[in-house]
């Protein structure tokens, strides 16, 4: 069974296109698998091995080196707060025990209605912005306990606009959550 | 003539070719450094970093030398005090997290780790954090156990099972510290070659499930000997605890041949030697049951009958069937036996192919005979053809060999076959033939490189492939399912010599057993040859046998019909040799103890005609004795006795008796076997 | 203020192509293809003294020196990885003139004839690689990149490659495994990338910063390019500065500049209230240096900084105030290397995390006496043992600030937990 849309095959396409060898397609290809499935699940691993005409251990054996692809499912937002020396020195540590407790969850965790999950990451090339998180791979920088709050509430709001269908894990940003100052 | 260059450690100086990696050097001198990644025959990848050494001149400090070429002039030490001090921290990383329960740990007494540890770690370790943890044991497949705990990340098993074998299951899984082996969500790892990580793994990791907390490794003792279960033979070390009792099976790196690995069914099918079913002393029928008796009143009662049948019906109303899993000298003294002693020519190896060979066909088989080819001149050939042959299934370990060829050194493989095999996804060009019409191919094949009349895709690949050197052919000397086996062989002959007139040429035959070569070499075959067939004699419904002796051949399991059982039974004497109560020794009225392939000294002759030694290894149990042996002492109650007390007394005749062995003593058969000095140019 | 790369940086919409060109864009590309030879190119590079910007300072022009002739194809591989802790600069130019970029690397391009390159972007870069990829599509509309470039025989092909999070694809043989489509393992050396690269052919990698200056060395000549900088340190060098000070961001400085004046001119000094204790010239794997006043005046330089017994490596300035714990500092900083490692080699798979751990301990308040020799040991058993230089990289600031904050160690020690973070504050 598929459990890739024929746009996510042609986005593949595209990508092993631009390469003299196909494999090298492969972390792109998961980056399409993840943004349609939400994580990695064994169909979209195996889907992708299809596509690229490898073994399915060889791509499980590249997805679980990076940190971005997730091997579990993880919330409609995904809050990946940066951890290392130039956030922590302007208050990154406070930053995610104050999501964490707001949240209801510890870091690596997913809250009960599926909406959120916390990460702690390592540096995120944006040490003049800090304390600094990624929300579905884009950037929320100068964090303050009150701009976090803004961001869960209209997260929630956002997600009662388009339903939340339970069990549909799709994670993509709302054009309202973007930050327009990168 | 490889460049040699001179090169200085720890004070020696030698000379070794160019280009050689400065552990295996050090290695060939008897100097010992520590490693864990590298293998001789997976390469290096310098991630261990256990064999650090200093190199004069290298600014960077210790170096690898697991990865690192000798150069001219180089001077290297190994011991000295900066390369103490980085080998005692990496085994200090190393037994950080590692759980040290060598107490309970299979791999103990013969681990790397521990061994090493011992000779350049820390006496004592620094860590105080809290160890890493896994579930352990995993259970990795049907095979293997995984303890992810005392895994060191060396890679080898990922290495063999993506390079070697191919069959790539076991992967590197997550990141960093957290790294582990295992496979692919957690899907069972399930190859042909799996106990091959068992052996490379230099700690307790990796462990057999069948052999699991059985034994502890210094109860052990290795003995050299080669595998029984096909006719590549793979060399073994038996590994034997008190003297009587095989354990297990592990490589015993021969680089013409196994190139140190070995095939799942050859690894772990030892069990049988110490069975408690095997068969220990001679057995007379008596009515439906079989009562022990000793050598001397079976000896009686075999010479009595077959006194009376002889002399009743003529010698030639006596056949004489051998399995080809017996070594030479036991197949010559049966041979010897049959037409001396018995005086009888209807002598036959079971099971074998049944061809009808006429003229020509004798001739193809002496063509491809003629040709025989090495297994290492794999490595050289430039096309290797398989032409209806399946090495996996008959042969298993020469399909390691054709993908080092294809890796390695660049061969062509172009598998013709009507059906996949797991070759058909390594070859560069295939075709195809209807199931059975193998003839018809060679036919299309051969045409096509006199210029005859072939089909295009045909010609392509005879263009392509065929006429550029050297060319090794493997074909299956079994054509099982073949509707035209003497038509085929005879067509491959041909196209083999063919061939062979335009460009270098040699041939691997697939065979049935250990030692088919052997019992064809040593002409145990019946009058009439190829064509001929003592098991039809015997079988036929127009059977005029009375009486027969058969070694360690199954006929009636492997030709299942109630009319191979009746006809059994209706002989007045039927001699089964064997190691159990076999499905045809149940039919017997004699059965005698066989000693197994660990029970005594012989040769076989591997599919490349590589001669090479089995050994008295364990003893026999009860009183069998080895098939020669038990001819012999049964010739003595005739008046024929044969005279032989020592297996080297057989070889010698044997070198008398067949040419191609001439060149062979027994005294100078190296431990990796040797080939007739007659064959090797190829 | 010289500027070379941030010249038009606050130009309008110089994003966009039409703009870039306006402002002399691709004047640069143009010269290269219809009046230079590739060695020319390479030459002028190699005259200009223009070095690796990336952390390394390998001198580029010698660096595509090394391709072998006749072997193609060739690759140019753009490490823009950028994962140094400290370090944002190829991000922002990058971001705000990608223009330059694309134009730096198909002349670079041209110069080792390739006729393909990646720019092989960190997979958080998400917005980033949108970016590129318009300014790529824009170059192929406008003639800047494909086949035939201004009526030449030259083709150029440029791809962007997003990785998925691993610092150890910033080592070029890691990013080259990566770009592959495999686990981010650095690789045996040799055979060099120069030999041996990409797909098994000869391939240069060279930090996004490094090929952004080569337009501007093109279009104006190495004499020009060496009237910025120091004789040994020649042109500008785009410097990040973070932590809490009054302008955090990145400035493009002439080589030699003192330090002083990058953290109290242009990032505004501390904020109010704060010290100056310590900084880190080049990004987590650059040693520490005390707030001294000396270590004030350090010409910003490779040479200058690697006098003061640390590295200016990507030039990545991490301000650490009075405030800050230094023992919290470098957990943070071993629980990054400990998280990177890739795990291939033994000494840097379990040094890294043994170190975190038992500055960790230290931190919380079960530091022992011996815990101070026991990581600098540690440190010298993965110091030119590891297999890449993460390993090294893992160990520069326990030495450094074992070294220059002894007491704060051993304060944790004696008063069994931080004086800066409450017990409650532990850390995980």
């Amino acid at each position: 069974m598929a459990v890739l849309s024929e746009a996510a095959h042609r986005r593949i396409g595209e990508f092993v296109a631009k390469y003299p060898e196909r494999r090298s397609a492969l972390l792109p290809a998961l980056h399409v698998a993840q943004n349609e499935v939400g994580w990695l699940t064994r169909e979209a691993m195996e889907e992708v091995a299809v596509i690229l005409d490898l073994d399915w251990d060889q791509v499980e054996e590249v997805a679980s080196f990076y940190t971005m692809y997730y091997k579990q499912p993880v919330g409609t937002y995904v809050l990946e707060v940066c951890k290392t020396l130039p956030c922590s020195i302007l208050g990154a540590d406070e930053m995610i025990d104050y999501i964490s407790q707001k949240l209801g969850i510890a870091p690596g965790e997913t809250t009960a209605d599926g909406m959120f999950t916390l990460f702690r990451v390592e540096c995120l090339a944006a040490c003049h912005r800090a304390p600094v998180m990624q929300v579905n791979h884009r950037y929320f920088q100068n964090l303050t306990q009150e701009k976090v709050d803004a961001l869960i509430e209209a997260a929630r709001q956002q997600q009662l606009r388009t339903g939340g269908v339970p069990g549909l894990t799709v994670r993509r940003s709302h054009p309202d959550l973007i930050e327009t100052e990168r | 003539m490889q460049d040699l260059v001179s090169i200085t450690v720890d004070g020696q100086t030698w000379q070794v070719p160019k280009g050689t990696l400065l552990w295996e050097a050090c290695k060939s001198q008897g100097i010992d450094i520590p490693i864990f990644c590298y293998h001789t025959k997976l390469g290096p990848v310098g991630a261990c970093r256990t064999c650090l050494v200093e190199i004069e001149g290298m600014s960077k400090g210790p170096t690898t030398a697991c990865s690192t070429p000798v150069a001219d002039g180089m001077v290297v030490s190994t011991r000295s005090p900066v390369v103490a001090k980085a080998q005692r921290g990496i085994f200090d990383f190393l037994l950080a997290n590692h759980p040290l329960d060598c107490p309970i740990c299979d791999r103990g007494g013969e681990c790397p780790l521990q061994d090493q540890s011992f000779a350049y770690g820390p006496g004592t370790s620094r860590y105080i954090e809290p160890k890493r943890h896994h579930v352990k044991p995993i259970v990795l497949g049907p095979t293997i156990a995984l303890d992810r705990e005392r895994c060191v990340l060396c890679w080898r098993c990922v290495r063999f099972t993506a390079e070697i074998a191919e069959d790539k299951s076991i992967i590197l899984l997550d990141r960093g510290e957290h790294t582990v082996v295992g496979t692919f969500q957690d899907e069972p790892y399930v190859s042909n070659f799996s106990g091959n990580v068992v052996e490379l793994c230099p700690v307790g990791a990796l462990t057999s499930r069948k052999q699991r907390f059985n034994f502890r490794p210094w109860e052990l003792q290795n003995r050299p000997s080669v595998c029984p279960h096909c006719a590549f033979g793979c060399n073994l070390n038996v590994s034997i605890r008190k003297n009587d009792e095989v354990i297990r099976f592990l490589s015993r790196d021969n680089p013409e041949v196994d190139d140190s690995w070995l095939c799942d069914r050859g690894r772990y099918d030892y069990e049988f030697v110490n069975s408690p079913d095997r068969v220990t002393a001679p057995m007379l029928r008596r009515g439906d049951a079989f009562v022990q008796v000793p050598w001397d009143e079976a000896f009686q009662f075999i010479a009595g009958r077959l006194a009376t049948v002889v002399e009743e019906s003529g010698p030639d109303t006596v056949v004489g069937v051998a399995s080809p899993r017996l070594t030479n000298e036991d197949l010559f003294v049966f041979k010897r036996f049959m037409n001396a002693v018995v005086g009888s020519v209807q002598v036959d190896h079971f099971p074998r192919p049944q061809l009808e060979l006429a003229g020509d066909g004798e001739t193809a088989l002496e063509t491809l005979n003629s040709l025989n080819a090495s297994i290492s001149s794999l490595d050289e050939a430039r096309t290797i053809v398989l032409l209806g042959a399946d090495p996996s299934l008959r042969e298993p370990v020469m399909e390691l060999r054709l993908r080092k060829a294809v890796n390695k050194h660049g061969a062509r493989l172009v598998v013709i076959n009507s059906d996949e095999i797991p070759l058909t996804g390594k070859a560069e060009a295939r075709l195809t033939y209807p199931a059975g019409r193998l003839a018809d191919m060679a036919h299309s094949l051969l045409s096509s490189l006199t210029g005859g009349d072939a089909p295009e895709d045909v010609g392509n690949v005879v263009a392509t492939y065929l006429t550029e050197g050297p060319v090794a052919i493997v074909y299956d000397d079994r054509l099982d399912g073949v509707t035209d086996k003497n038509g085929a062989l005879v067509a491959i002959g041909d196209l083999a010599a063919a061939l062979g007139e335009r460009v270098s040429v040699g041939v691997l035959p697939l065979l049935d057993a250990a030692n088919s070569l052997g019992a064809r070499d040593l002409g145990v075959l019946p009058l009439g040859g190829w064509g001929g067939s003592a098991v039809d004699r015997l079988l036929g419904p127009d059977s005029q046998v009375r009486a027969a002796f058969v070694l360690g051949a199954n006929l009636a399991r492997d030709i299942p019909a109630p009319e191979t059982d009746r006809r059994l039974e209706q002989l007045d004497l039927l001699v089964v040799n064997e190691l159990f109560l076999t499905e045809t020794a149940r039919l017997a009225d004699v059965v005698l103890p066989a000693a197994s392939f660990a029970e005594k000294l012989g040769t076989f002759t591997n599919s490349e005609r590589r001669i090479q030694m089995v050994r008295n290894i364990v003893p026999t149990p009860g009183v069998a004795r080895a098939d020669w042996e038990i001819l012999v002492d049964l010739s003595q109650y005739t008046d024929r006795p044969l005279d032989y007390a020592l297996p080297q007394q057989v070889w010698e005749d044997i070198r008398r008796d067949v040419p191609v062995y001439s060149s062979i003593s027994y005294d100078t058969i190296p431990p990796q076997g040797v080939r007739p000095a007659s064959l090797q140019r190829a | 203020m010289d500027r070379i790369l941030f010249k038009h940086v606050d130009v309008p919409d110089i994003n966009r192509l039409p703009v870039y060109v306006e402002n002399g864009g691709y004047s640069g590309l143009r010269k290269a293809l219809t009046e230079m030879q590739p060695e020319e190119v390479t030459q002028v590079v190699m005259d200009s003294g223009l070095a690796g910007r990336g952390g390394a300072a390998f001198p580029t022009g010698r660096k595509w020196s090394f391709i072998p002739k006749g072997v193609l194809p060739t690759y140019l591989a753009v490490n823009a990885d950028e994962s140094e802790p400290g370090a944002f600069k190829d991000r922002e130019l990058m971001e705000r003139n990608p223009h330059q970029l694309l134009e730096g690397v198909a002349i670079s391009a041209y110069a080792v004839r390739a006729e393909k390159a990646f720019i092989y972007i960190r997979g958080e870069f998400l917005y980033i690689e949108e970016i590129l990829n318009a300014a790529v599509a824009e170059a192929y509309a406008g003639g800047y990149l494909g086949t035939n470039l201004f009526g030449t025989a030259t083709s150029i092909d440029i791809v962007i490659h997003r990785g998925a999070g691993a610092y150890i694809c910033g080592e070029e043989s890691a990013m080259l495994d990566s770009l592959e489509g495999y686990r981010g393992f650095p690789r045996l050396k040799p055979p060099f990338p120069a030999v041996k690269g990409a797909y098994g052919q000869p391939t240069v990698i060279n930090n996004v910063e490094t090929l952004a200056n080569v337009s501007h060395i093109v279009n104006n000549g190495a004499e020009w390019f060496r009237s910025f900088g120091t004789e040994k340190s020649p042109g500008t060098k785009i410097c990040s500065v973070s932590g809490p000070v009054n302008r955090p961001g990145n400035y493009e400085v002439n080589m030699g500049t003192p330090f002083r004046t990058l953290l109290e001119d242009m990032a505004g000094g501390l904020v109010e209230g704060k010290k100056l204790k310590a900084y880190i010239p080049g990004g987590a794997s650059a040693p520490m240096l005390p707030g001294t006043e000396a270590n004030m005046e350090i010409p910003l330089s490779y040479e200058g900084y690697a006098a003061a017994g640390s590295a200016f490596g990507s030039a990545s300035f991490i301000i650490i105030p009075d405030d800050a714990c230094i023992i919290r500092a470098q957990l943070r900083i071993s629980e990054f290397f400990a998280h990177e490692s890739c795990g291939k080699c033994i000494p840097c798979r379990e040094g890294t995390p043994w170190l975190a751990k038992t500055v960790r301990r230290i931190e919380n308040g079960e530091g022992r006496q011996e815990d101070l020799p026991l990581l600098l040991d540690i440190c010298d058993n993965i110091l030119g043992r590891a297999f890449c230089p993460l390993g090294d990289f893992a160990t520069s600031n326990i030495v450094a600030s074992i070294k220059y904050f002894y007491d704060e160690y051993e304060q944790h020690i004696l008063q069994r937990g931080c004086p800066y973070h409450s017990a409650a504050s532990a850390v995980a």
